[in-house]
């Protein structure tokens, strides 16, 4: 049972990607871009002014002739300022944008994601992209991105500056050039995998610690107190080793490029002083360069403190968009057929079907089986025969192998989605309740432009039997419920799914094992009232209590992925087969019980050599 | 650098935030120190630099003395050489002290949940817990981040202090003036920032919950049809925080602005008032270029300091909740102690005078509640992990009983019981139990979902197993209980997950593998009961009836209401 993960973006196409979104906001692009030059530009005039002051002074001056000059530093300081909030308003809108489009289509391709892919990967895989990813793209996108191209601009226009004062004293910013791109390329060759290795740890520590908050009343009663502290320890050694990774990258990094960065400043100093000397720039001009030089230090620590963020965010952003590159499993055909039985029945037909999940063996050989409308099926067996798998071919969740399900003649799998839920709907033993009131939680079930009142909400809960205690919540249909709302017990999250499913109102109910959590007596009432309810609605119900395929029409008796027995109940008894078995054996009849587990025991035996 | 884990984190001070922080610091005192020292150097070694620039130019260039340039541009490459050698130690014990003061806590943290065991539910939420676990280490380690920078930025605000006050009296103190002036501004701007930005993180931990939800909720989402529903909700949450965000960077464009304003402008002044004063020749031009560097410089460690008082009050308020939660005690200490002869006694038997439930020293018990939630209180409280009712063993009541030699005696288990991750084989022998695991997993009926598995016992399991359904979880469940093989097994419906067929095999295999020891199953299943040497029938939580499954099957009406599965 191997966990595969979801595909991922190769790192070209996500830059891709994320230069294609920012260029989607061309006006909110150009502006950032624009006002953000804009204002480095007008910080360059800064140190030309001041180094005119030094001159003025030096060559001896009037109070009032430097008063105006303070004055006009004082209106370009004004006009950077304003220039600089305009850029961060621009920037902000433009990352804002881009976030929400990327994390939206993110949710829209996961709602669309076939259900086998997701299952394969497990939820962990799909919960960390939908959180830390997006996330991280969010950091990247606020913070680290307008630091950077704050930096590149600033660093451009202050050559740009230095030229205009003084070319040849320009020529300083080069020494800065070998040791700030060396060690950069050495440490972006490095820090993203270091940095990756980083979180992992960092989400194992947060995860064993959850595990055994969860599981502390475990703890004490098997004893597991040495056992935990280990595995608590054991992520603290792993955080620790990759904290180490990255700080030895820093080491290298973090002194190389700040070299890098504050050479020019020696360089101006030696340079201005031989070009002085020389009259080949005034006190002032080297003044201006020698300030320039310190000008740029600032935005690089900045832009160097924050680039593992982009390049992580861009492995982030490969994952978020790798999502649409699994293969869809539905081919939605326009016109749907209207094939009807003589009696004008829409019959769910199952035509030889077989289903593998991804490339494992088949499952199901080859499975035929009509029911027909308002038929109540129950299918039963033991686990692992594929009851389940089939439960979800016969909702269309599933792509069959080959052979095809039905519902009056159109195959399930080329309903578009809204339609499908209106004839088709399916509820298993897993019960989620979504974050949110209990209002919301049961009308996603309804068909599109079409809410339920509250009357059709209180009818669905009074089907389930969750009518009274719904109502002694303090905020009734109002009341939050799920992740940080009032818990709810697995029972009343199993009756609150299979009230979903009777506002749903399809044509045909899947449920799957959907009352087992729920003890018998109260289970066999649920399912009762629910078929009361639902009565000329087709009920396909797989169950692990017998009770259920009593009170059934039919039953289909599946093993090893084939439909062995079809029949009622009566008649499955008289003729003795293998539901004849189950059904006494879950009665607790003793002698055919103790057969039945004598040839199980011979079964699975074999699978475990080492048993024996 | 120290390594951790340590082997003993130590017994933490819990009194209060400040106790649990100085013990944190006495507890990593060396990088506390080195952090402090290369703070200072570093941040003094930063503040020098505008004086040397100033001297360079206005002594050395100005007067076209090639000396002395020299002399100045060398004491300049040299002050950069040894800032950028501090900043790296600086770096390196600031995180010596993070790694210190976040493993630490996590260590203690832990021991501690350890510690409270089945208590922990009842005094915290498990999502204070997990906030501890992410959030809260973070604030603290980012308090401890701070301590180094912190030192020098006061160290460096004394140099600069020193070197202006000593050029020009009144220039030194419109510098300070100014600067305390520029600080209260940001300091203003930046608490309305942060209640910005917490009101959008606030909305974007929302919207993650949503993604997070849809993404765990997929199967029942594609059930029922609500992808498109939920798209909805998601886009229109989505669209309120992109409004949010607009709304910080307007906020946050002020602040921007006004960051590069106010130290500019103030410069401006500063230079300017130097200007006259080297006009009216109080003053040299180097000495006017050193006003100019220290105008922007001190901006540095001011912002520091405010960026550090942040970060303090951030890990002053997590301590706190640490220390709380370490203050937490478990309701039933595990006191070691040697348990009295009458409760160790061959013949002591398990008995409680409430329920008047008494446990025979071996053979399988069956217990029926009429009504099902009174299983659950009574498993508990003859494990002794709630004290209600009279449970006593050998006629020592169980809370007199010292508690680790009674969990290795009597051992509960139930369905809420987790699995923990790890390799299967370890993870399903509990610690310090001799057991035949081969055995344990045949008489859980598990063997197909181990041969199911590529790496069999090898495999290594998830936290809480969530790959495996609910009926594999509860095979391997039992597995691990009964390779525990404790004296007596209190275990409460172990096989309500599973098919009938793989329940006929637990039912008989349960018996055989846990003869010769005492076991308790609390059941309504015919199937199981059939396998039990005796079975007692719990009505209003007194048992009212016992006997054999069949006997009690003919004999109580009640009985027969609650385990028969007939057809009416």
């Amino acid at each position: 049972m191997s966990v595969k993960i979801l595909p991922i973006a190769d790192p070209k196409s996500a830059r891709r990607y994320a230069l294609k979104a920012l260029r989607s906001h061309p006006r909110l692009l150009a502006g950032a871009i624009g006002m953000n030059a804009a204002a480095a530009a007008t910080a360059l005039v800064g140190p030309r002014l001041l180094g005119d002051l030094v001159q003025t002074v030096v060559a001896g001056t009037t109070v009032a002739h430097v008063t105006g000059i303070a004055l006009a530093l004082l209106a370009f300081v004004v006009l950077e300022a304003l220039l600089i909030r305009g850029a961060t308003v621009q920037g902000g809108k433009l990352s804002q944008a881009v976030l929400a489009e990327v994390r939206e289509e993110f949710v829209e391709r996961v709602l669309a994601v076939p259900l086998s892919t997701a299952e394969a990967a497990g939820s962990g895989d799909l919960i960390s992209r939908a959180s830390r990813d997006i996330d991280s793209m969010g950091r990247a996108a606020q913070y680290a991105l307008p630091a950077i191209v704050t930096a590149v601009l600033t660093v451009s226009l202050t050559v740009v500056g230095m030229l205009v004062a003084s070319p040849g004293l320009a020529l300083v910013m080069l020494v800065a050039v070998p040791p700030v791109v060396l060690a950069t390329r050495w440490y972006v060759r490095r820090s993203t995998a270091a940095y990756l290795a980083y979180n992992a740890a960092a989400a194992d520590v947060t995860e064993q610690l959850a595990a055994s908050t969860a599981g502390a009343a475990t703890i004490e009663a098997l004893g597991l107190q040495d056992r935990r502290i280990e595995a608590g320890d054991a992520s603290v050694k792993g955080t620790y080793d990759a904290d180490i990774g990255t700080l030895r990258l820093r080491t290298v990094f973090l002194p190389s490029v700040e070299f890098g960065y504050r050479l020019p400043t020696i360089a101006a100093l030696l340079l201005g002083s031989y070009f002085y000397v020389n009259d080949w720039a005034d006190l002032g001009v080297v003044t201006a360069v020698v300030l320039y030089t310190q000008q740029i230090a600032q935005p690089l620590a900045q832009a160097r403190d924050w680039l593992y963020t982009v390049q992580t965010s861009l492995v982030s952003l490969a994952r978020l968009i790798g999502v649409a590159e699994v293969p869809p499993d539905r081919e939605v055909r326009a016109h749907a057929a209207d094939e009807r039985t003589p009696d004008g029945e829409r019959n769910l037909v199952v035509d030889k079907v077989t289903f593998a999940y991804d490339d494992g063996p088949d499952v199901l050989h080859g499975v035929d089986l009509t029911v027909r409308q308002g038929e109540r099926l129950a299918i039963v067996g033991s686990s692992g025969a594929g009851k389940s798998t089939l439960g979800r071919l016969m909702a269309g969740i599933h792509r069959p192998g080959s052979g095809s399900v039905r519902l009056g003649g159109t195959s399930l799998i080329e309903l578009p989605l809204d339609e499908l839920r209106g004839r088709v709907a399916l509820v298993s033993h897993e019960q989620y309740v979504l974050g949110g009131t209990l209002r919301e939680n049961l009308e996603l079930a309804a068909r599109p432009g079409s809410a339920p009142d509250d009357e059709a909400i209180w009818a669905a809960l009074d089907a389930v039997d969750a009518k009274e205690w719904v109502k002694a919540l303090p905020e009734g249909l109002d009341t939050v419920v799920g992740a940080g709302g009032t818990g709810l017990s697995p029972a009343q999250s199993q009756q609150l799914a299979i009230a979903r499913l009777v506002i749903a109102d399809p044509e045909v109910l899947v449920l799957d094992e959907a009352t087992s959590v729920l003890d018998p007596t109260s289970a066999r009432h649920l399912e009762r009232s629910l078929n009361a309810l639902v009565a000329g609605r087709t009920v396909i119900a797989i169950a692990h209590r017998l009770h259920t395929a009593f009170d059934a029409d039919r039953v289909a008796v599946v093993e090893d992925g084939r439909v062995v027995e079809l029949g009622s109940h009566a008649e499955l008894i008289e003729t003795g087969g293998a539901y004849a078995r189950l059904w006494s054996s879950w009665h607790g009849a003793p002698a055919d019980g103790q057969e039945l587990a004598g040839k199980a025991r011979d079964a699975d035996s074999s699978l475990y050599p080492g048993s024996r | 650098m120290k390594k951790y884990p340590v082997p003993d984190p130590g017994i933490p001070d819990n009194r209060s935030a400040a106790r649990y922080l100085l013990w944190l610091c006495r507890r990593q005192w060396q990088s506390v120190a080195s952090g402090a020292w290369w703070g200072v150097l570093w941040m003094v070694s930063l503040s020098l630099m505008p004086a040397v620039l100033g001297q360079a130019i206005g002594s050395g260039i100005a007067h076209k003395d090639a000396g002395e340039l020299l002399r100045w541009t060398m004491l300049a490459l040299l002050l950069t050489a040894f800032t950028i050698g501090a900043g790296l130690c600086r770096h390196r014990s600031a995180m010596a002290n993070v790694y210190a003061a976040e493993y630490r806590t996590v260590q203690v943290v832990t021991r501690h949940v350890v510690k409270l065991g089945a208590t922990l539910p009842k005094v915290v939420a498990g999502g204070e817990v997990a906030t501890i676990g992410s959030s809260d280490i973070m604030s603290i380690s980012g308090g401890f981040q701070n301590l180094s920078i912190t030192v020098g930025a006061v160290g460096a605000i004394c140099v600069v202090g020193v070197i202006m006050f000593s050029v020009s009296l009144p220039l030194g103190l419109t510098v300070f003036l100014g600067t305390a002036v520029l600080m209260a501004t940001t300091a203003y701007l930046t608490k309305v920032l942060h209640r910005r930005q917490s009101g959008y993180r606030s909305t974007q931990s929302q919207l993650t919950a949503m993604a997070v939800d849809i993404t765990a909720g997929l199967r029942v989402l594609r059930g029922i049809g609500g992808e498109r529903s939920f798209g909805r909700r998601y886009r229109e949450k989505s669209q309120s925080l992109r409004t949010a965000g607009e709304q910080v960077a307007r906020v946050q464009s002020w602040f921007d602005s006004m960051q590069v304003l106010a130290p500019k402008v103030f410069a401006t002044v500063v230079t300017w008032l130097a200007a006259t004063f080297v006009i009216k020749d109080e003053l040299s031009v180097g000495d006017m270029i050193t006003f100019y560097g220290y105008a922007t410089f001190l901006t540095l460690p001011l912002s520091v300091l405010g960026q550090a008082a942040n970060a303090m009050t951030g890990a002053y308020v997590a301590a706190g909740k640490v220390a709380g939660f370490l203050r937490l005690a478990p309701e039933f200490p595990m006191v070691p102690a040697d348990p009295p002869p009458a409760a160790t006694a061959a013949t002591a038997r398990l008995t409680d005078g409430r329920s008047k439930l008494s446990v025979p020293r071996t053979g399988l018990l069956g217990v029926v509640c009429a009504d099902a939630a009174d299983a659950d209180g009574l498993a508990r409280r003859l494990t002794r992990f709630t004290d209600s009712g009279s449970p006593a063993l050998g006629g020592v009541p169980l809370a007199e009983l010292p508690l680790p030699w009674l969990r290795k005696r009597i051992v509960l288990a139930r369905n809420e019981d987790t699995l923990f991750g790890g390799p299967l084989a370890r993870e399903l022998t509990p610690p310090g139990r001799e057991a035949d695991l081969a055995k344990a997993i045949h008489a859980s009926a598990a063997v197909d979902i181990i041969s199911g598995l590529d790496d069999g016992l090898e495999t290594v399991l998830e936290n809480g197993a969530k790959n495996l359904s609910t009926g594999q979880q509860q095979r391997l469940r039992l597995a691990r209980v009964l390779a525990a093989d404790p004296e007596t097994l209190v275990v409460v419906e172990p096989t309500s997950a599973v098919d009938a067929l793989t329940e006929a095999r637990i039912a008989e295999r349960l018996a055989e593998h846990r003869r010769g020891r005492s076991t308790v199953v609390f059941t309504s299943s015919a199937l199981v009961l059939d396998h039990t040497d005796r079975v007692c029938m719990v009505e209003d939580g007194v048992v009212t009836a016992v006997g054999t499954h069949r006997e009690l099957l003919a004999g109580c009406p009640a009985y027969r209401s609650v385990v028969d599965r007939g057809g009416e």
